[in-house]
């Protein structure tokens, strides 16, 4: 029911020879109708219907020599034609030339033949688009069409037959006697149950189009729109007297009619029909405002001149560009509302942007509300930088996988100033909605992918801190093992050697004291050595881990719950949190007790020292901010809470994989 | 007295050899790793090991490890621990398995000859040795609430302090200006005060200290 049924080119030759040879008959009656009686609108309307009828018959029928649609308009079309042809016939025959030829044969089909037409039509609207019924219980439409079909087509031409004649002409009354009358009643039942029947066809119809997607929408969207046209057309010839308005709005049904059986891919019906009504109420609008304008300026000045007309026109002029805002938003908001509504969200947000702080998530999760779609996301397209090529990320800065997006879901690019700025990734999206949603969701999306941009260079900017401050203690480690395992053990080796000297020599004065000094100056060396490199990263952190390192402090208690080590650069800011904590609680608040905490919470570890000083400290000092820029190098975060009399406490919480 | 040394930096090495050599201990072996020191060891049944705590081949503990296999092997022979930097911890460990003919020296001490040879001399005697750096760290750690040296006077940590570097009641008496019998009823208030009544002096001073490093753990 769902999937469209294209016409294929299976058919006979027949059946389209047939339909083409009545089309070429149909055109010729309507082309004598319309030549006999050229201001008569039922002529002209019913020569036009069947003459579009006829046409329409034989191209599809062409295509598909068995689409019932096809058959349905053979016969309108051949009833058609003859209703017009007839009527001009009889007129002539009976009345203007009395004595032609036929003048009875032509007063009675044109009794019938209009009918057959109207009894047909629920049919059609019931099996477009496929021929099909929309399900079962729908059996009624072709029941009634049938039940009154056989009365306007066969009782009541039957029973006609014998007042053939001046009688049954148009206007003419109806003939005496209780078969005339019976034969009259059973007419209005068959036009009654036509109506009844074009009722519940229409109800099928909008049954048959809510519950379609995709293509039978549009084809449906299509015949509607013809319908549409023709009945705003009929209204405007009945209102305004021009008969030519008439037979273009059969031209506009059949065009819908056409488009949404052939050429339904073709164009966007939407577009379509949103650009008809919304130019159609723009110029109903400024034309009501024009006469509206000329006929006051005409009250007003007392005359009607062609400087009040210029007057309400140059008004009109002005008018143009709000009526149209207006008249596009009550267009959008009368044709969908989903969309207009979510057009209206979107544009809405794209205005808050620049107030509230409206993330790339909130854009995302409006798009989803709004596209009713809740797995769809939002990929950013960030600019190359210099030297390298442009690449989407999602709306945290987080690379998109490569590969374009999963099976059944759709990625529609978001234009901006000419770029493609972003690209929705979603399932199946009603498409009027996504291009109602999409352009208004240009701004919103713009700031969220700028945002998404600032996330992705903060994330390079962190990633290159990192790999400085990680360099940085590789090069401490080096220096540290290079002090240790070179200068410090050539030093007490050197100390060695001229203390065993001067104890197996036993060298007295000069000498010995002189080697006495080199001995105390090598110790004082040694001393030097050993406070640079515990400044530089101790060696018993590098080898023992933290809590080996914790272990060492003096006058403080010490509380690590590490289950494994972390990577040496978290393990040395770490280490470097806890010394600059405990040598400021040493400065400042000398006797009080320092405590020292290091506990692991799922991915991050809090460094904690606290002391019972006095507080109040500020974090002013270059120890802090660098100690803050080495925190946050690693993606952490170092804050001192130090209220005045409530002690210190100095809290790093670095996150380690 | 054979005596092995273990060192991968040469010029202490011989250093250590030249010192030890003059001081008439026998050295037997000098070697440079681990792996080398449990084999000399194995051929030269030393009565003592001097070695580094940090060798090849895996630079990290390798010292603690070869002395644990050659006490393993020949429980009694005595061995110093020289290391480059205070790392209590690790050493901690071997103390606690049995302290008796122990020492833990930082390399440092190796420059004051004749603490170092001091030292050497009480391990090789079946005392213990700790470098009075590692103690000072030790004892600078802020008492625990249920720690048993909470009860311990000033005075009484002083000597405790002392004792756990290895000295005796004489040397302690020597270093605070006291007499013996002082010390001796310092020492007695220790052990009281830390549980430890009914064992011969020099395991009640080793034990003392070990109380001590498990409270400050």
């Amino acid at each position: 029911m769902d999937v469209a049924v294209p016409i294929g080119r299976r058919g006979g030759r027949i059946p389209a020879a047939v339909a083409w040879a009545a089309a070429g008959l149909v055109l010729a009656l309507a082309g004598y109708a319309l030549a006999g009686s050229p201001g008569d609108p039922f002529v002209l309307s019913a020569a036009a219907t069947g003459a579009f009828s006829a046409v329409f018959a034989a191209l599809l029928l062409t295509r598909s020599a068995r689409h019932p649609i096809g058959w349905l308009f053979f016969v309108i079309g051949l009833t058609r034609g003859v209703a017009a042809a007839a009527q001009v016939w009889s007129v002539d025959a009976l009345v203007n030339h009395p004595g032609r030829p036929g003048g009875g044969l032509a007063s009675w089909l044109q009794l019938w033949t209009p009918s057959a037409g109207l009894a047909l039509a629920p049919a059609v609207i019931i099996l477009f688009p496929d021929g099909r019924l929309p399900g079962r219980r729908w059996r009624v439409v072709p029941a009634l069409v049938a039940v009154s079909l056989a009365l306007l087509a066969v009782v009541v031409p039957a029973g006609a037959w014998r007042y053939r004649g001046p009688a049954l002409l148009p206007d003419a009354p109806v003939p005496a006697g209780r078969l005339a009358h019976v034969l009259d009643a059973l007419n209005d039942t068959g036009l009654l149950l036509a109506g009844v029947s074009a009722a519940i066809a229409l109800a099928g119809a909008l049954v048959r189009f809510r519950r379609a997607h995709g293509d039978v929408r549009q084809q449906i969207k299509w015949f509607g729109y013809g319908a549409g046209c023709a009945f705003a057309l009929n209204i405007a010839a009945h209102l305004t007297g021009v008969g030519w308005l008439v037979p273009v709005g059969v031209a506009a049904t059949f065009t819908g009619l056409g488009l949404g059986i052939f050429r339904f891919r073709l164009y966007d019906v939407d577009q379509v029909i949103r650009r008809t009504l919304l130019y159609g109420l723009v110029t109903v609008v400024l034309s009501a405002a024009f006469a509206a304008l000329d006929v006051t300026a005409a009250v007003v000045t007392g005359q009607d001149s062609a400087a009040t007309a210029a007057l309400s026109a140059f008004l009109v002029a002005l008018l143009l560009r709000p009526v149209r805002t207006r008249a596009q938003d009550v267009v959008d908001r009368f044709y969908d509302r989903g969309a207009y509504d979510g057009a209206r969200l979107m544009r809405r947000l794209g205005q808050r942007v620049g107030r509230d702080s409206v993330g790339p998530d909130q854009v995302r999760d409006a798009l989803r509300r709004v596209l009713r779609d809740p797995g769809l996301d939002v990929l950013y397209a960030v600019p190359a930088p210099p030297g390298q090529r442009g690449e989407l990320v999602t709306g945290d800065g987080a690379p998109a996988g490569p590969g374009g997006p999963a099976d059944g879901r759709t990625s529609t690019p978001v234009r901006r100033g000419g770029d493609d700025i972003a690209y929705l990734v979603h399932g199946p999206v009603d498409p009027g909605l996504l291009s109602a949603v999409v352009p208004a969701a240009a701004t919103a999306l713009e700031h969220a992918r700028l945002q998404a941009e600032l996330s992705v260079q903060l994330a390079a900017l962190r990633a290159s801190r990192g790999r400085i401050v990680a360099a940085g203690d590789a090069e401490r480690r080096r220096i540290e093992r290079d002090l240790h395992d070179g200068a410090q053990q050539r030093l007490v080796g050197l100390a060695v050697h001229i203390q065993s000297a001067r104890r197996q020599r036993g060298h007295a004065g000069d000498t010995g004291r002189l080697l006495d000094f080199t001995v105390d100056q090598l110790q004082a060396s040694l001393d030097d050595i050993r406070a640079l490199v515990h400044g530089i990263l101790p060696p018993v952190l590098v080898s023992g881990g933290l809590p080996a390192a914790l272990a060492e402090l003096r006058d403080v208690a010490v509380r690590c719950d590490l289950n494994r080590r972390p990577d040496p650069g978290i393990e040395a800011t770490a280490w470097f949190v806890v010394c600059e904590g405990v040598a400021n609680a040493r400065k400042h608040a000398a006797g009080a007790e320092v405590s020292v905490r290091v506990t692991r919470q799922a991915a991050v570890i809090r460094v904690e020292v606290r002391d019972g000083g006095p507080g109040g400290a500020r974090a002013g000092g270059a120890g802090l901010r660098n100690l803050a820029d080495r925190v946050e190098a690693h993606g952490g975060t170092l804050r001192l809470d130090s209220p005045p009399g409530g002690g210190t406490v100095l809290t790093a919480d670095l996150p380690c994989g | 007295m054979r005596v092995i040394v273990a060192d991968d930096a040469v010029l202490l090495r011989e250093g250590i050899v030249a010192i030890l050599a003059g001081e008439g201990y026998d050295v037997v072996a000098a070697v440079g790793s681990g792996p080398g020191l449990v084999n000399a060891a194995r051929a030269h049944r030393p009565d003592l090991v001097v070695a580094d705590v940090r060798m090849p081949p895996a630079h990290a503990h390798d010292g603690i490890e070869a002395v644990q296999a050659i006490r393993a092997a020949r429980p009694g022979t005595a061995a110093i621990l020289l290391s480059q930097y205070v790392e209590a911890t690790a050493a901690m460990d071997l103390f606690r398995q049995d302290p008796a003919g122990l020492g833990y020296l930082l390399k440092d001490r190796i420059v004051q000859v004749n603490d170092f040879l001091e030292g050497v001399g009480r391990v090789a005697a079946g005392g213990s040795a700790m470098d009075p750096q590692v103690v000072a760290q030790l004892l600078g750690r802020p008492a625990q609430p249920d720690d048993p040296l909470a009860a311990l006077t000033d005075r009484e940590r002083d000597v405790l302090a002392l004792m756990a570097q290895g000295l005796s009641n004489g040397g302690i008496g020597a270093r605070l200006h006291l007499g013996v019998r002082t010390i001796e009823t310092y020492t007695n208030a220790v052990f009281q005060k830390l549980r430890l009544h009914a064992a011969p002096d020099e395991h009640r001073r080793v034990r003392a200290v070990l109380a001590y490093l498990d409270a400050t753990r």
